[in-house]
């Protein structure tokens, strides 16, 4: 009996030092700076100090109240939803047909596999750059060279096309959204681990059946690939919402305010050092996100009917 | 008679092609490399843009009112010698490349072990609470980093970590990750139960089953694992912006030296187009060359992950 109660107190305490780096970095991490971001969200006019004093008579949900009476969240909430609802689903399905592509063992496979991954291989910051040359709103960027030797100008200045900056939202969005098409190799290492997992199995009997094709894609890849399909939705619906400060890279004025996302209002608020006294407003907008974020998340977690496991029956 | 009156016998029909059947296996060959070639002119495109211009002399590549050919008219490797041309700007590079080999180190090491720590307690120990903790880890996925960096840069700040690598590194070292930790659960799922079984019977300590048994049949995963750690430490660039000042130069990584340096508004050679995709290229080097070493690591380990779950 005592040696029971022993191994069980054993076995707690190798538990718990094997998670203690997680625990540390779940308190530390992010459940105290979770709390303090709440706590800070119901304070104006804060700034952070070393010893940080809190105006009691300021405390209350003004932030939120003045986020939600402010158009310009508004405008921000509607180009983060549309950003999301437009580019997830258009990366998905074109990230999944290339790596199905991709998936098959041909000769040069892994090349094209290579060649598919570049635009994800360039670092970040120079990535940037090219991306601005290519999309320069001027005659030297490379897309308005190649539509003046088309003979092709905006219509309305009879100059070059103006893509990040450009007054009408549907440009600059449909040029942000373009962009992000370099990157739909991104994830094919992830897909094609799951289309070489399918059972070969599957396929020989659907084809000794005459099956065709299509039916076959429709019918077996794509019901076998639903879980890493929901893993993917998941993740890029996450990231999709927390879009922000990247688009500075590409246009200073965030495109004329066409690309002012949720994320960019929050992190140009709690900026320069994150001195400014609107630490408490930008809290409260992250939290606003992280209920989008979260109750999306649950929503799809709680209406997945299409997700089928092995064995799950 | 009785062919014509079967109309499923069309006699004629396999010589109506102009091709035999080689020249049509031939021929759908072609059209299928075709089709796979497309896409790449799209994607190699930006890669083709990074090589030329740092090929560019620098005449030709501010030279923007004559409009800027794809490649250069004369390639040079003027902006090559530019580059590492003056001794400051080679210190600067050696000790950005330095202290991004610490923080790639870091995360290298630090998150696939912590992970893999973490995985192996949620899976093969049955400490209290372990499911509760291991639902409040997954759910901190949905939180906004943006939400977490404004109070962890405060603490760190207020810990004076601010401007040194203590931000980008000692974090690495604390879980690693609840992703990765639900990875590595999958793959340790997956191995019999009977080789643990008898390990215990053969008296064999936890920290053996650990490292000598567990680990080595997850390897792919870890490796998986370390190539991305790998990825995202070398690229990252926000997370050292946030916390490195323009003013600290020797805790500069590499990233943030070539961004002080030419990248942002205020630097010298920002309107050097041809010395700043030199730096692109030099960056892209070690990625490029892990992701054709590891590819098929890449693909392997995550397959195996999945075949059993």
């Amino acid at each position: 009996m005592t040696l029971r109660i022993k191994n069980k107190i054993k076995e707690n305490l190798v538990g718990y030092l094997l998670i203690l780096p997680l625990l540390v970095s779940l308190t530390v991490f992010t459940i105290y700076p979770l709390g303090l971001a709440l706590f800070q969200s119901f304070f104006t006019d804060l700034t952070i100090k070393r010893y940080m004093n809190y105006d009691w008579s300021t405390f209350g949900f003004q932030n939120y109240i003045n986020a939600f009476q402010d158009e310009g969240f508004w405008h921000s909430l509607r180009l983060t939803f549309t950003y999301a609802g437009i580019t997830v689903p258009l990366m998905l399905t074109l990230s999944f047909l290339a790596s199905y592509a991709l998936s098959k063992d041909f000769k040069g496979a892994r090349v094209f596999r290579v060649l598919y991954y570049l635009p994800c291989l360039i670092p970040g910051i120079v990535s940037a750059i090219i991306y601005s040359y290519i999309y320069a709103g001027e005659a030297y960027g490379f897309i308005n060279s190649l539509l003046y030797s088309l003979h092709i100008r905006d219509f309305l200045s009879e100059d070059a096309i103006v893509f990040f900056d450009n007054e009408l939202e549907v440009v600059a969005m449909t040029s942000f959204i373009s962009m992000g098409l370099f990157g739909i190799g991104g994830s094919s290492p992830f897909w094609i681990a799951g289309f070489k997992a399918i059972p070969r199995s599957y396929y020989e009997a659907a084809e000794l059946d005459g099956i065709s094709k299509p039916r076959i894609f429709f019918k077996i890849t794509i019901p076998m690939m639903s879980k890493y399909i929901f893993y993917q939705v998941i993740s890029a619906f996450i990231g999709a919402f927390q879009i922000g400060q990247g688009v500075l890279q590409y246009t200073q004025t965030a495109g004329n305010g066409n690309l002012n996302f949720l994320g960019l209002v929050i992190y140009n608020t709690a900026e320069a050092n994150f001195g400014s006294p609107n630490i408490g407003y930008a809290s409260a907008l992250s939290y606003i996100l992280f209920v989008i974020i979260g109750g999306l998340t649950i929503i799809l977690f709680k209406y997945n009917k299409f997700v089928y496991y092995e064995g799950d029956n | 008679m009785r062919y014509i009156s079967n109309p499923a016998y069309q006699p004629k029909s396999r010589h109506k092609s102009a091709f035999s059947p080689r020249e049509r296996i031939v021929f759908g060959n072609i059209l299928k490399y075709f089709l796979y070639c497309l896409p790449v002119i799209f994607f190699a495109f930006p890669f083709v843009v990074l090589i030329s211009r740092s090929f560019f002399s620098f005449n030709e590549s501010v030279g923007y009112t004559e409009g800027l050919g794809l490649f250069p008219k004369d390639w040079t490797i003027e902006s090559y010698i530019e580059a590492f041309s003056n001794e400051e700007i080679r210190n600067g590079f050696l000790n950005g490349f330095k202290n991004t080999m610490i923080v790639v180190a870091c995360n290298v090491i630090g998150v696939p072990l912590t992970a893999f720590m973490a995985a192996y307690a949620f899976t093969k120990i049955k400490f209290k609470f372990r499911k509760v903790i291991f639902t409040v880890a997954l759910g901190t996925i949905m939180i906004p980093g943006i939400l977490l960096m404004i109070p962890v840069y405060q603490m760190f700040w207020k810990m004076g970590w601010t401007n040194t690598l203590l931000p980008i590194t000692i974090p690495c070292f604390f879980g690693g990750g609840i992703l990765n930790i639900f990875m590595i659960m999958q793959f340790i799922r997956s191995i019999p139960k009977e080789i643990d079984e008898a390990a215990i019977l053969d008296g064999a300590s936890l920290p053996t089953r650990m490292f000598k048994l567990t680990l080595p049949l997850i390897k792919p995963i870890i490796i998986y694992m370390m190539v991305t750690a790998f990825f995202g430490a070398w690229n990252d660039f926000s997370g050292p912006l946030m916390y490195i000042k323009s003013n600290a130069s020797e805790a500069f990584t590499l990233n943030l030296y070539i961004y002080y340096e030419y990248l942002s508004e205020s630097s010298y050679v920002t309107a050097r187009p041809n010395v700043q995709m030199v730096f692109g290229v030099i960056m892209m080097i070690p990625m490029l060359i892990i992701f054709i070493f590891f590819q098929k690591q890449l693909i392997n380990g995550l397959t195996f992950g999945a075949v059993k779950e």
